[in-house]
């Protein structure tokens, strides 16, 4: 477990390198925006968080759906720290989101079909963890979890295509699929280089917490072998004091 | 494991309080002080604040959870360890 820490500190270095580059190019390199004003600059940090948080609901979904079908451990612990993970970015989104909100549409939240399946996606991935907390310990919790994981993943598509499903008061998407755009290179750049950032920093944060399970796990075991042998133990003393006819 | 589930369960029911409270918040009637004073946030030079928060909230999350499971890998790592010799102890004791 030691080998991989000099490993992991050149990541969380580079991580910090990349965001440093994002924070120049943000603040300094990308002109500002003729209509939103500086705030527009918002963009180049709650795109990339909102892009990861759905990504994060799709990986919970194939962590959950392989485990239901290899009943594997490590797919579960995949999914539990992709939902931990998806928490966190999920929370981000809603509060840039929120704080963006504020000198643009002077609210500071409003109950828009992309806010709103957003929040509810929160709710799931909240959801998820306290069905983990609560449920027993073991398969069964796990199984269930999957299930949620699974539900949750049908709000992915619906984020993303709120804004063609309804009238929303949110912008359309300006990356992807049937993107509606008209950035310039400085800001299409950016917006590059910000998106690297943050999947390098959230693939970080999940590899970590993937380690995290994984030793949870083996505390477990552990614990489970230590028990078992003091258990046998305490049976062979017992065994000894009654064949030494003292009992 | 019933601290972590206490935690989640507070977050939530503070995210649900927070949405109820801005929910309200944009339906109140604007008075002319409050709409003029909007105004002046939504003007693009002044909502460098709103910027700063913002990034400092999103540097904040990420810093802090980080934080937060590397010192609990680090405990585990420990307890992994105590674990491991304890077990060898008792193999060779018995």
């Amino acid at each position: 477990m030691r080998g991989t820490v000099p490993g992991r500190s050149i990541w969380l270095a580079a991580n910090a390198a990349l965001m440093a580059i994002t924070l120049w190019m943000i603040f300094i390199w990308v002109p500002t925006e003729a209509n939103l004003g500086v705030i527009q600059r918002a963009l180049y940090f709650h795109v990339p968080i909102a892009i990861i948080s759905l990504v994060a609901v799709v990986l919970v979904a194939i962590g959950s759906v392989t485990y239901l079908v290899t009943n594997r451990a490590r797919w579960d612990w995949f999914a539990h720290a992709s939902a931990e993970t998806g928490v966190l970015v999920g929370a981000l989104t809603l509060i840039t989101g929120s704080i963006w909100a504020r000198p643009i549409w002077n609210v500071w939240w409003t109950w828009d079909a992309k806010l709103t399946t957003t929040l509810i996606l929160w709710f799931i991935f909240v959801g998820y963890l306290m069905l983990r907390a609560y449920a027993p310990a073991g398969g069964q919790g796990a199984r269930l979890a999957a299930i949620v994981g699974i539900i949750g993943a049908i709000d992915a598509p619906i984020i993303y295509f709120a804004a063609d499903l309804w009238r929303t008061a949110h912008p359309g998407r300006i990356a992807g699929p049937g993107a509606e755009g008209s950035m310039t290179s400085e800001m299409g750049w950016t917006l590059l280089v910000s998106m690297i950032a943050i999947v390098s920093a959230y693939s970080y944060m999940l590899v970590e917490r993937y380690r995290v399970r994984r030793a949870e796990a083996a505390v477990e075991a552990l614990s489970r072998d230590a028990s078992l042998i003091s258990a046998r133990g305490a049976s062979a003393s017992r065994a000894d004091v009654l064949a030494a006819g003292r009992v | 494991m019933k601290i972590r589930a206490g935690a989640a369960l507070v977050i939530a029911l503070m995210a649900l309080v927070a949405t109820a409270a801005m929910a309200m918040a944009s339906g109140e009637p604007q008075t002319s002080e409050v709409a003029r004073a909007a105004q002046q946030e939504t003007n693009p030079n002044t909502n460098l604040g709103y910027l700063f928060a913002i990034y400092a909230i999103t540097w904040a999350g990420f810093f802090a959870y980080i934080f937060l499971i590397s010192r609990r890998q680090r405990e585990l790592e420990r307890e992994i360890k105590q674990l491991r010799q304890m077990l060898e102890d008792r193999g060779r004791a018995a």
